[in-house]
């Protein structure tokens, strides 16, 4: 079976495919132009950065809209993440966002910034629906990466593709046929030629990866807490290995916030913590090896 | 997140310490300073395949005991500072030149000692104790094994063996990976953008 490897922008962020077992009835280069195309609609419908977009119309209008198909796996997980934080990891981060200097023209400049509402005063959904009682700046950052990169990956799946590993800025979800473990390494957050170990990721599970590193201007980086309006400085960067990329994604930007502990009454997955000081946590059941 | 005192933070830190004895997950005490981090922007990717190479399980030498408790009791607490303090006052006036508010400290720069108690099967057990903080970071703590009970005294050695975990650092084009996970690369704006503001914030 031919292998295929893509690579192209998209989100934002550099995306690579690779795909071991690609149908000969397949032409790869339909496959990449299908996936360009479903992500090309998820930022229609889902990005800040685009001024038509249900996002961005809410921000400007607020009111009733309809809800994609896939809108409520998404607001779903960001529920979850809104209670298990207190209300820190929250979608309505939009305007903080954009006034810390992250927004549409990446000005990079701050304002004034103030706490966003709380979810019960102006958000609410329905599987087809979304509402917002006021023209409120919705952010997605914290998980809709790492549920693009699910979308994608079973739309590779839907195909009859089982070997393939869907990549993007760092998080990808692996499967293979021969169910060997993907040896993943770690970068460290300060030092993109080093790494700090390497994870093993088996078979049909997600790796994401968050750091403060990249997308980072003043005293700011791309994670801000709404409730002290500052971006965490006690962790330099987290892992998360889950049965979804969309849940990895999820928990990294939680585990910024909240102990792991916290999160894993609820969750099933493994990580790995860098603190500030250089020192490492992570779960027993981590598989992999740190360097230390 | 709480900004606790220090004193409290070396009892919990000291509390920390001596529960790990008889538990498992270490949780770094570090409180990072605030500091920009801008980094070029490196793509990497890494498309070797797959390989089956076995790297290891992770080192992991905690101790895990049911039924042992710990409770903590902070019995002192000594500071001692590495900077020496001054003593006389400058004879002229001159201007005092302001540190940068970005590197004021929360904690001050120094090596702190305390003493944790908790009971173990042989009885009541001690656990000192010691951090080095500078720019409000832990870059180095110790712990010191005093106990005589061979029991305990295995436990102490166990824990002070294996509390630290540091990141070292390998070169990636040292160790054989097939994917690198990492903060998203980003896109070609933003980097732009900071590129403009180094240009505009650059002393002239």
């Amino acid at each position: 079976m031919p292998r295929a490897s893509f690579a192209f922008e998209a989100l934002g962020t550099h995306w690579h495919i690779d795909i071991e077992d690609l149908p000969h009835t397949l032409g790869g280069g339909l496959l990449l132009e299908k996936i360009k195309e479903r992500l090309e609609l998820f930022e229609q419908q889902y990005s800040r950065f685009r001024p038509t977009s249900l996002i961005s119309l809410l921000a400007k209008n607020g009111g009733t809209a309809p809800l994609p198909p896939d809108g409520k796996t998404l607001l779903d997980h960001y529920i979850a993440a809104y209670r298990l934080t207190d209300g820190i990891v929250t979608p309505l981060i939009g305007q903080v966002l954009v006034d810390a200097g992250y927004d549409a023209s990446y000005s990079l400049v701050p304002k004034k910034m103030t706490p966003p509402p709380r979810w019960e005063e102006v958000l609410s959904y329905s599987p087809t629906t979304i509402t917002l009682e006021r023209p409120t700046q919705l952010d997605f950052g914290a998980l809709g990466k790492g549920y693009a990169i699910d979308i994608v990956d079973e739309m590779i799946a839907s195909y009859g593709i089982s070997s393939r590993c869907v990549e993007a800025g760092g998080d990808l979800i692996y499967h293979s046929k021969t169910a060997e473990p993907l040896r993943v390494g770690l970068e460290h957050p300060e030092d993109a030629s080093l790494a700090i170990g390497v994870a093993l990721v088996n078979n049909g599970y997600s790796i994401c990866g968050s750091a403060g590193n990249r997308r980072s201007w003043g005293q700011y980086h791309h994670i801000i807490n709404p409730k002290t309006l500052e971006s965490p400085r006690h962790i330099l960067a987290v892992w998360a290995i889950a049965k979804t990329t969309v849940l990895a994604d999820m928990l990294t930007s939680c585990l910024f916030f909240v102990p792991p502990q916290k999160l894993l009454t609820e969750c099933a997955f493994e990580y790995v913590i860098m603190y500030a000081d250089h020192s490492i946590e992570h779960s027993p059941g981590f598989q992999g090896e740190l360097f230390s | 997140m709480n900004k606790p005192t220090l004193a409290r933070n070396i009892a919990q830190i000291t509390a920390v310490f001596a529960i790990m004895l008889v538990s498992i997950s270490v949780m770094g005490a570090g409180c990072g300073a605030d500091k920009a981090m801008e980094k070029n922007e490196t793509k990497v990717e890494n498309t070797d395949t797959n390989t089956t190479k076995d790297s290891g399980a992770d080192e992991d030498g905690d101790e895990h005991a049911d039924g042992e408790h710990g409770t903590t009791t902070e019995t002192h607490v000594e500071i001692d500072t590495t900077k020496p303090t001054s003593t006389t006052a400058p004879a002229t006036k001159t201007p005092v030149t302001a540190k940068p508010a970005t590197t004021a400290n929360k904690y001050k720069d120094g090596t702190y000692s305390a003493t944790g108690s908790y009971n173990s099967p042989a009885g009541a057990e001690q656990l000192p104790v010691t951090v080095t903080l500078k720019t409000d970071t832990v870059t180095d703590a110790q712990v010191k094994v005093v106990a005589t009970n061979q029991k305990s005294k295995y436990m102490q050695e166990q824990f002070a063996n294996g509390f630290k975990q540091y990141v070292v650092g390998k070169k990636l084009s040292d160790i054989n990976v097939g994917k690198v996970s990492s903060s998203s690369l980003t896109g070609m704006g933003f980097n732009d953008a900071i590129a403009k503001i180094k240009t505009q914030a650059a002393v002239k």
